[in-house]
């Protein structure tokens, strides 16, 4: 029999499987626990959560960069940040550079549809970066890198 | 793990459809809304789309077209209700197969199983077949 999870807030965006419970158990204790997934496109957003909480992930959403700074400032169990590059106000680039000096044990891994990877090389320490649409795995492995 | 998009137009279908597609391995996210189906294929990449509709809401491009584009390695199902064969009005591009409720697991696995090559519309044939009776 398979289980249904509901993500954030839409229950049309159920997710089922026949193995999730399989699945909750494929990340090591070790490994990151806590997703902070910033984008401000909240469909979108909403799907990827619930995809990525089918491996074992507890994923909270927000809609732009000072919400997620915000997160991070209220829970201090957030191991890593998926953010979108393009979003209006602060970019998900000013973000993570703010994460860094805020909070530097927190993994970074941004995300776009238009910015080419090669401009976030300019940077001293490159940030992990996914092209959208992005596999699900390719997420995984970044955030597990 | 492969991931399912389920784009159905009422909750009976859209829960019957996800049960079989679960039963076959996949992460299933269903959803009755069009453009939700949209900007989640421009986040995600899938392996699989069923949809029961190839109308794009926001523009002539077919709905087809948008998710192949956006997973271009994802098969993409259509699938049909009876002799609905006019749905597809010419314009479905990116369809790998059509198929006609009621779904069946042996039927999404045919599809699976055909290659890049060998693109199969199993039952595409027979509504077609019914419109043209019906003009004669």
């Amino acid at each position: 029999m398979f289980d249904t999870l509901n993500s954030a807030d839409d229950r049309s965006h159920n997710l089922q499987s026949a193995n999730s419970g399989k699945q909750q158990t494929e990340l090591p204790d070790k490994l990151l626990r806590k997703l902070l997934l910033v984008d401000d496109e909240a469909d979108g957003a909403e799907f990827a959560a619930t995809l990525l909480s089918a491996h074992g992930l507890q994923v909270i959403v927000v809609h732009s960069a000072r919400e997620a700074l915000h997160a991070l400032q209220s829970d201090k169990e957030i191991d890593a940040v998926l953010s979108d590059v393009m979003m209006p106000g602060m970019s998900g680039l000013q973000l993570a550079e703010e994460i860094r000096v805020r909070h530097p044990t927190v993994k970074i891994v941004l995300m776009s549809g238009h910015m080419l990877p090669d401009l976030l090389k300019d940077h001293e320490q490159p940030y992990l970066f996914a092209t959208k649409p992005y596999r699900i795995e390719t997420i995984l492995n970044l955030l597990h890198s | 793990m492969k991931y399912a998009l389920v784009v159905e137009n009422s909750a009976l279908t859209c829960n019957s459809t996800s049960i079989l597609l679960a039963s076959l391995g996949y992460l299933v996210t269903p959803t009755f809304n069009l453009r939700k189906a949209l900007h989640a294929v421009q986040m995600i990449q899938f392996d699989l789309i069923v949809t029961w509709t190839v109308v794009n809401p926001d523009d002539r491009r077919a709905l087809s077209g948008e998710f192949k584009r956006h997973s271009p390695d994802a098969i993409l199902i259509l699938v049909m209700d009876g002799e609905s064969g006019s749905v597809l009005n010419g314009n479905a591009d990116g369809i790998d197969a059509v198929l006609q409720r009621p779904l069946t697991a042996q039927d999404i696995k045919t599809v699976l199983e055909s290659s890049d090559n060998d693109i199969v519309l199993p039952t595409l044939a027979s509504p077609m077949q019914g419109e043209r009776r019906k003009r004669a």
